[in-house]
């Protein structure tokens, strides 16, 4: 049998310089930057999946394996930029499942 | 007071300084770096901390951020051992390499600091140096752990 996988979901804010952000450019940052950071056995390991993009309020919801949590949020707290432009990406908060998440966020 | 190690005969004397409050080494070669083992051995005595400047790791990539993190790294151990206090701080020269505490957290764990010693580092060890200083500027302060509580009033 296989066990089930478990996963964080993160509630993530965007900040730059421009306050619009392309969903695709936001989700390659992270991408990257967890590349750079640990490599392709990184990528693989972290599970990374874009579930929300909130364009207006620049909010972004992530998910990645439990496992993986630490690796997810140094790389996201190492971005710099999205695309070409300065940015910084905050971990607001995270959480075991969706439905707590944004209880918790509005909550925040 | 935060003194800046560039040279080996400097780290030596702010470690001895029981005046100097953090020991702050630039981003310089594995080679040119003083934060040894008689560094920190020094600085434990003298009560001083030693600083972690995180704006190289945002502000570098690829190979040059390796050898940061690898240096570190080693700089942690080293300051575990032999039980140095260590602050993290931003060392930020541009807006958006600011981060919240909590991602400072995060980053530290690129150098194997865990999550709590990280916040330590970034919250109670820098208030305990400034609550440090502050006892200093009171009046009656004489030396660490000695102060005039009454004086007696002469006929």
């Amino acid at each position: 049998l296989t066990r089930h996988i478990r996963r964080r979901y993160l509630a993530l804010k965007v900040d730059g310089q421009d306050q619009s952000f392309d969903p695709e450019a936001v989700s390659d940052s992270i991408w990257n930057s967890v590349l750079r950071l640990f490599g392709e056995v990184g990528v693989s390991q972290a599970g990374l999946y874009l579930i929300r993009f909130d364009e207006n309020k620049s909010y972004v919801v992530l998910r990645c394996s439990h496992r993986a949590l630490p690796m997810v949020k140094a790389a996201i707290a190492s971005v710099t930029k999205i695309g070409e432009r300065p940015a910084a990406i905050y971990v607001l908060r995270v959480s075991g499942t969706l439905k707590t998440l944004v209880r918790k966020v509005s909550d925040h | 007071v935060s003194v800046l190690c560039n040279s080996k005969l400097v780290a030596r004397q702010a470690a001895r300084d029981r005046r100097v409050d953090l020991l702050c080494f630039p981003n310089a070669s594995l080679h040119k770096h003083y934060f040894d083992w008689a560094e920190a051995e020094l600085a434990s005595n003298s009560s001083a901390a030693f600083e972690i400047d995180m704006a190289p790791i945002l502000g570098v990539e690829s190979f040059a951020r390796a050898a940061v993190l690898s240096r570190l790294r080693r700089d942690v151990v080293v300051a575990k051992e032999y039980k140095v206090p260590v602050v993290v701080s931003s060392g930020a020269s541009d807006p958006w390499f600011l981060r919240k505490p909590e991602d400072y957290a995060s980053l530290a764990f690129l150098f194997g600091m865990d999550s709590s010693l990280a916040l330590e580092s970034l919250s109670r060890i820098p208030t305990s140096i400034v609550e440090r200083n502050r006892e200093k500027l009171r009046p009656g302060f004489v030396t660490t752990g000695l102060r005039i509580l009454e004086e007696k009033k002469r006929v």
